[in-house]
């Protein structure tokens, strides 16, 4: 008899553990659209036999284990992070490829309409309705310039904008890693669920600043960024300070008193540092070069020549300070705009004279730029740069997205839930749940018979 | 090996790249240029507006030879004007000179050389849009005026020039003292007043002189007219050339920044088709699972 009832047990143990297949499984399809969640195998084992005469104790449920793939996960977190940087640099670039617009109808047009002011003066010198047409493209080259330095000045602006809701979110995730890795290292029953739930907030880490992780072998993680900077050890989190600096008010980033931004090589932070602090500023040079050339190459012919009153030219533009800042601040000598008459068009001081109009409207095609180069042809070299930048950071991006989708195919391949799978997984336990109500059934109907042989 | 289809990660994004695929191909068709942005092609749209600035300078040499040739054409017809009050004179003066003539014969001689004087002086003050055309650079001023019963030329011996072509200048006012007076003592008005004075008092050698001084004038009119006829003829072959070098700067723009509609055409029904079969693919994917068939 007491065999008999052992393998009631057996039969019992083997209902249990079918039945957890099932709960496994349904766990899995309830949860085929969590975000970062891993697919669990139930791990079975034989309850080997007690000795050589027995066939064995049925099975044996050994746990639930979630699987992961931490090699995949922590390449995946690194082009993430890289993916990430590219975006927040194609993000930059992109405002600033949208304020340049098309040949032929960007400040290009300006410029060209601001020489033919000079040439058209230079056909009727006298005319006071020519000359207020070159007052007129003056104002309107500054202010093109002005506009296109104030929008490279609202995309570090909003740059500064994106770190901070970064930094918020980060600040906020590693504190949420930190209170995870407490309950994971408590070892609760739900420490799969946690790992999961920590699983994301580590690829978001990695997406937002670049972070690298290291298991601990208490279960918990810690999480560095920058240059080897903690942001979270066990259960610590420390955070980000983002204060603003400078007459810029350029965000400075600092952890634990060390000042990180130059650091943030990686992640969405960093690609809006590299792009506020590296991409905007070389744009922003080129085109302040180009203003102050344009500015200092007209007052140089201006100031050589004579007004319609005979007087000698003065400057046609406001004399620039310094290369830095020379598109934003350029505008037209308040006392030329303010009469036309003073537009000195004259090379010899006669009022139909028209030498130095002439001189100002062959600057169009002078090689006095910088690096010996037309307005024209300095403006086409800004376009060039900004374009293969954006072109460039674009197609970074995009292989970083087939790289992450690719590292996204191949964990799904481990970790993720295949209804397919879990519906053979399903149609499994079921059957041999079935087998072994059956074979429980099968030893209650011997135990009768043994009992009805006392009766 | 384990295949996992993720509809909203691979499906969308495999719709979402034939989506841009064909609103790129949509966008070329549609606006005709294959460079709208410099990320597009950054090399073709440098070069683009190289060649608008080349095609912006050569239409404002176009615009200053326009104007340069309506200035030319009205001295032209200025200095025809001249050359016919000038043959007028000589003729008036002729027809004043020898011993029959009567007194009233002379004085309509010379009333008729006087007319024409004023004529010429006339003429030489013309304007052209507000500026004298022969005062030199002092376009604001007139060329000659009459004072101390003589004229004072008010212009300068400068020229005021109009670049009709990269390097090539085109004078489009003139010396009018060069015109009346050249190396004459006396200018023209001057010395048609001293001929009109001869013919009223029959001085047949002073006549004689006055009609050399007229026929000095013509000559130097005549060699204007010429060089002005030479100008005439360099602006309109500088318009031509402009004309083919902007034809040819706007094609080498065209080349850069325009799309080949046949070829985008052709691309935007691809792109149409690759969306629709990926439209296709996803709602397919996944329709049918194993669940399908447990019983």
């Amino acid at each position: 008899m007491s065999g008999l009832f052992e393998s009631l047990t057996s039969a019992s143990n083997a209902l249990n553990a079918h039945r957890l297949g099932l709960d496994v499984t349904g766990q899995n399809m309830a949860n085929i659209n969590t975000v970062g969640y891993s697919r669990r195998v139930l791990q079975l084992a034989e309850q080997p036999p007690a000795d050589l005469l027995s066939a064995g104790r049925g099975v044996e449920v050994l746990g639930v284990r979630a699987l992961r793939d931490e090699f995949l996960n922590a390449r995946l977190r690194g082009e993430q992070g890289s993916g990430a940087f590219n975006d927040a640099v194609v993000e930059s670039l992109a405002t600033i490829e949208a304020s340049v617009g098309p040949a032929g109808a960007a400040l290009d047009q300006r410029m060209t309409e601001f020489f033919d002011a000079f040439a058209a003066l230079a056909d009727d010198v006298t005319s006071l309705p020519a000359r207020d047409g070159v007052v007129e493209q003056g104002r309107l080259l500054s202010q093109a310039f002005g506009d296109l330095s104030a929008r490279l000045a609202l995309t570090r602006r909003d740059a500064n904008l994106s770190i901070r809701g970064a930094v918020d979110e980060v600040n906020r995730l590693s504190q949420e890693v930190a209170a995870l890795n407490q309950q994971i290292m408590a070892n609760g029953p739900e420490a799969e669920a946690l790992r999961d739930q920590r699983g994301v907030a580590l690829a978001r880490l990695s997406e937002l600043a670049g972070a690298t992780v290291m298991q601990r072998p208490d279960g918990a993680v810690d999480v560095t960024i920058g240059q080897g900077r903690a942001l979270v050890v066990a259960t610590n989190a420390y955070a980000i300070d983002a204060q603003p600096t400078g007459p810029s008010g350029d965000l400075l980033l600092t952890l634990g008193g060390i000042t990180i931004t130059s650091e943030m090589a990686s992640g969405r932070i960093g690609g809006l540092v590299h792009g506020r602090d590296v991409v905007v500023p070389a744009h922003q040079g080129r085109l302040d070069q180009l203003a102050f050339d344009i500015a200092t190459q007209v007052n140089a012919v201006h100031t050589a020549g004579f007004d319609l009153n005979g007087a000698a030219g003065v400057n046609f533009f406001a004399v620039p300070g310094s290369v830095a800042g020379a598109a934003g601040t350029m505008a037209m000598n308040a006392a030329v705009a303010a009469d036309s008459r003073l537009v000195a068009g004259s090379a010899t001081g006669a009022i139909g004279d028209n030498g130095n109009a002439r001189d100002l409207a062959a600057l169009r095609e002078a090689g006095v730029m910088t690096g010996g180069a037309t307005a024209a042809e300095a403006w086409a070299e800004f376009v060039y740069h900004v374009g293969s930048d954006v072109a460039g950071a674009r197609s970074a991006s995009t292989s970083h997205t087939q790289i992450i989708n690719q590292l996204l195919q191949l964990r799904d391949q481990a970790s993720g839930v295949s209804l397919d799978e879990e519906a053979a997984h399903l149609m499994r336990y079921q059957r041999a749940y079935e087998a072994s109500a059956r074979y429980f059934t099968s030893i209650v109907e011997t135990i009768d018979t043994v009992l009805e042989m006392v009766r | 090996m384990r295949v996992l289809f993720d509809v909203l990660r691979d499906g969308l994004a495999a719709i979402n790249a034939a989506r841009e695929q064909m609103e790129a191909a949509r966008n070329q068709v549609a606006t005709g240029r294959r460079v709208v942005a410099p990320s597009d092609d950054p090399l073709a749209m440098q070069q683009a507006v190289g060649e608008y600035a080349t095609m912006g300078a050569i239409d404002a040499y176009r615009r200053s030879a326009d104007s340069a040739a309506s200035r030319l054409a009205a001295t032209d017809t200025v200095l025809a004007g001249f050359v016919d009050k000038l043959t007028a004179a000589v003729v008036a003066a002729t027809s004043g000179r020898g011993s029959n003539k009567t007194a009233a014969e002379r004085s309509a001689a010379a009333a008729e050389v006087r007319s024409l004087r004023d004529a010429l002086v006339g003429d030489i003050n013309t304007t052209f849009r507000g500026t004298a055309l022969f005062a030199g650079t002092r376009v604001d001023q007139q060329a000659y005026v009459a004072s101390g019963g003589g004229y004072t030329y008010q212009g300068d011996s400068a020229a005021v020039q109009v670049e009709v072509d990269r390097g090539r200048l085109v004078s489009v006012s003139y010396d009018g003292q060069a015109i009346a007076q050249g190396g004459d003592p006396v200018d023209v008005f001057t010395a048609m007043e001293t001929l009109a004075a001869a013919i009223e008092a029959g001085d047949d050698d002073a006549i004689g002189v006055g009609i050399a001084a007229l026929d000095r004038t013509f000559d130097r009119v005549s060699r204007l007219q010429g060089r002005l006829g030479a100008d005439e003829r360099g602006v309109d072959a500088a318009t031509a050339r402009l004309s083919a070098m902007r034809l040819a700067a706007d094609g080498r723009r065209s080349k850069l920044e325009d799309a080949n509609m046949a070829e985008a055409i052709t691309r935007m029904n691809e792109a149409d088709i690759a969306y629709r079969a990926a439209l296709s693919a996803v709602s397919s994917a996944e329709r049918v699972s194993l669940l399908d068939y447990l019983k």
